[in-house]
């Protein structure tokens, strides 16, 4: 029994522990900018099956952005439905028919368990697939998106209602219920230590993505088949400007109270940088758990850094662009609903393994010592996130060129960009995404119904 | 390992394992399976009930229909403003069939808000510089008929949360006649469809 279960642990801490190498020279590839092997290696990496249905979702989510960066649109819809079509089974996916997964991931840590997607993962979902088709003319798809996005905003606070009441039972009906909550108690003053201040993490509010919210307010009103469209980018634009105090966001706003105003021009959007990741806390728990039978314990936690810009701005003539929205703000802001959950449920698992542990020392020292081992080895922080998105949106607006090009610079590079853009002179959005300033800038030009 | 024991593990493998649905045909009569999204049957029911409350309006009568003259229908644009991918000709293909099926009406497929449907008709007049081609039967010009009515229209979605497990999904199939002679809409239908269901993941 006792070498059943040592077997067993060990083969959960490798599980556990198995080594994100392909992340690390992801990361690599993109830093260094060579997009065309980080997108092989996601495509890759995403499993897709015979028809093209992605095994790994957030895999796909990173070829489905890169995919979009090299602007092959209809492959990055491709890959994003599938990733859709994964998002879907994570909601929908049984408990208790992925009972062994939780078992291994309580007796080792969450790497063991497939990427549940953030709700801003499933909000930039549908916002890049909703560009895509606006990129190719398919306005009927494009619209059928931006629905879908404004559904997901309307489901995120009442998902986080529902996560935090989630996170109060986790506690309430934990085994050792009475240590989960002391050690909770004491984990303030760790972080604080640890220099990690959590209240700073603060969302927008009703967790709303103010980009995504913007561009569904300038498509309606740009491509508008009528009243119902207006109106519809009338309540956006109200609401994004609520939340962004934009002064283009304002302007939109005006023409959708009276599109006849609305003009030929040009609306810029910087996609700006990548976004906040995460890195590994490791804190060790109030003494009351450590007692002369425990050899080991504590908790890894994943803490939040800051994203990277590319550029501070990108600009026209004199004029620049200002910031619209903050993806770091909404990484963080949902990371810290969820972080109390992560915390909760990393306790939990530490005070199990711990007690296990001392089951097992006061049987024989040696155990107990193995245990040990195993439980220092598996503690590990789940990292996963999706890399690509941005850090921050920035918005501008230019009057339409005479001569139909529209010249763009960015702060450090000598060379300005010239877009081609529609001879038909109607509002158009130019769609900048700059990763960061060892790849060119991926530029798409979405012209208007 | 007992019996129990041996039940349980059995039972336990056949949850995680999982069994796949083998394919089958659905009886369509007497199909109550129902989706969160649009299916065949909301498309069917929808056009069912749009096409029999057009055909009871007195002014979807040609006036010399007893003579057998019909009005002819062009389909403009019936907008998805749903969170569903559909193809909007799921709804007015059957509409089509059934008001070509009344005797009411013709659909003509030369002219359309973008183009024609089928550019055959304009395309075939263009045999008359055919050397190939007995000019005899090459088609008039003149002779394709312009439609006397429009049908446009929009399928709608509206998602509410009914409670923490449950969400209400609203689709309105709305549709418009327009009488392209004087620009007024002589008749407007609205089918509404209301399903509850998971409130877990979206309604697509």
């Amino acid at each position: 029994m006792r070498r059943l279960l040592i077997t067993c642990i060990c083969a959960a801490v490798l599980a556990g522990c198995a080594t994100p190498e392909s992340t690390r020279n992801f990361k690599l590839e993109l830093q260094s900018g060579n997009i065309p092997a980080a997108t092989e290696r996601a495509v890759k990496e995403s499993a897709p099956d015979k028809e093209g249905q992605p095994g790994n979702l957030l895999w796909a989510l990173e070829a489905g952005t890169l995919l979009r960066y090299s602007t092959l649109s209809e492959r990055s819809t491709r890959m994003l439905d599938g990733a859709e079509v994964l998002m879907k089974e994570d909601d929908t996916r049984n408990v208790v028919a992925s009972g062994g997964q939780q078992v291994a991931a309580v007796l080792t840590n969450d790497n063991v368990l497939p990427y549940s997607p953030n709700v801003y993962d499933t909000v930039m979902l549908n916002t890049y697939k909703a560009l895509n088709f606006w990129q190719q003319g398919d306005y009927a798809n494009a619209r059928v998106e931006w629905n879908r996005v404004d559904d997901r905003q309307r489901r995120a606070a009442e998902h986080f209602e529902a996560e935090i009441a989630k996170q109060r039972d986790a506690v309430e009906t934990s085994d050792n219920a009475d240590l989960v909550n002391r050690s909770l108690a004491g984990s303030d003053a760790a972080f604080e230590k640890a220099g990690v201040d959590v209240s700073q993490w603060t969302p927008y509010a009703g967790y709303i993505n103010p980009a995504a919210l913007y561009l569904h307010g300038l498509y309606f009103l740009l491509n508008s088949e009528g009243k119902a469209d207006y109106e519809k980018a009338r309540t956006s634009l109200e609401r994004a400007f609520a939340l962004t105090k934009h002064a283009q966001v304002k302007a939109d706003l005006a023409s959708a109270r009276r599109p006849r105003t609305l003009k030929p021009a040009v609306w810029i959007l910087l996609e700006n940088g990548m976004a906040a990741s995460k890195r590994e806390l490791r804190i060790d728990l109030p003494l009351f758990l450590v007692t002369g039978a425990v050899h080991y314990t504590g908790i890894a936690l994943p803490i939040i850094e800051d994203g990277v810009p590319a550029y501070p701005h990108i600009a026209v003539g004199r004029q620049q662009s200002q910031p619209l929205a903050d993806m770091d703000t909404i990484i963080k802001g949902e990371f810290k609903t969820r972080f109390n959950a992560i915390l909760v449920r990393e306790i939990i698992r530490a005070t199990a393994k711990t007690v296990l542990q001392k089951q097992m020392n006061d049987q024989n020292p040696w155990l107990g010592l193995a245990a040990a081992v195993a439980q220092a080895a598996s503690t590990q922080a789940d990292l996963r996130s999706w890399i690509t998105l941005p850090h921050d949106f920035q918005l501008m607006q230019v009057p339409y060129p005479k001569d139909n090009v529209l010249t763009l610079t960015l702060p450090g590079i000598e060379a300005s960009i010239d877009v081609p853009l529609p001879e038909r002179k109607a509002p158009v959005l130019v769609y900048v995404r700059a990763l960061n300033t060892s790849t060119t800038p991926s530029i798409q030009v979405l012209a208007s119904k | 390992m007992n019996t129990r024991a041996l039940l349980s593990v059995s039972a336990l493998c056949l949850a995680l394992a999982g069994c796949a649905t083998p394919t089958h045909y659905v009886d369509m009569k007497n199909d109550t399976v129902a989706v969160m999204g649009l299916d065949y049957k909301d498309f069917e029911n929808a056009a069912t009930e749009l096409v029999n409350q057009m055909l009871a309006s007195p002014l979807m009568v040609h006036p010399k229909s007893n003579q057998g003259a019909r009005y002819v229908l062009t389909v403009s644009n019936v907008i998805n403003d749903t969170a569903q991918r559909i193809d909007t000709d799921q709804l007015t293909k059957k509409i089509r069939i059934s008001l070509l099926n009344s005797g009411r009406f013709i659909v003509t497929t030369a002219v359309g808000l973008n183009g024609p449907e089928d550019a055959m008709t304009a395309k075939s007049r263009q045999l008359k510089s055919s050397k190939m081609i007995n000019q005899r039967t090459v088609k008039k010009d003149g002779r394709v008929i312009a439609p006397d009515f429009s049908l446009s229209g929009k399928i709608i979605q509206r998602n509410n949360r009914v409670s923490s497990r449950t969400q209400q999904v609203d689709y309105y199939f709305q549709l418009t006649m327009t009488n392209l002679d004087d620009g007024l809409a002589y008749w407007e239908g609205e089918y509404p469809i209301v399903k509850r269901g998971d409130n877990r993941t979206v309604s697509w």
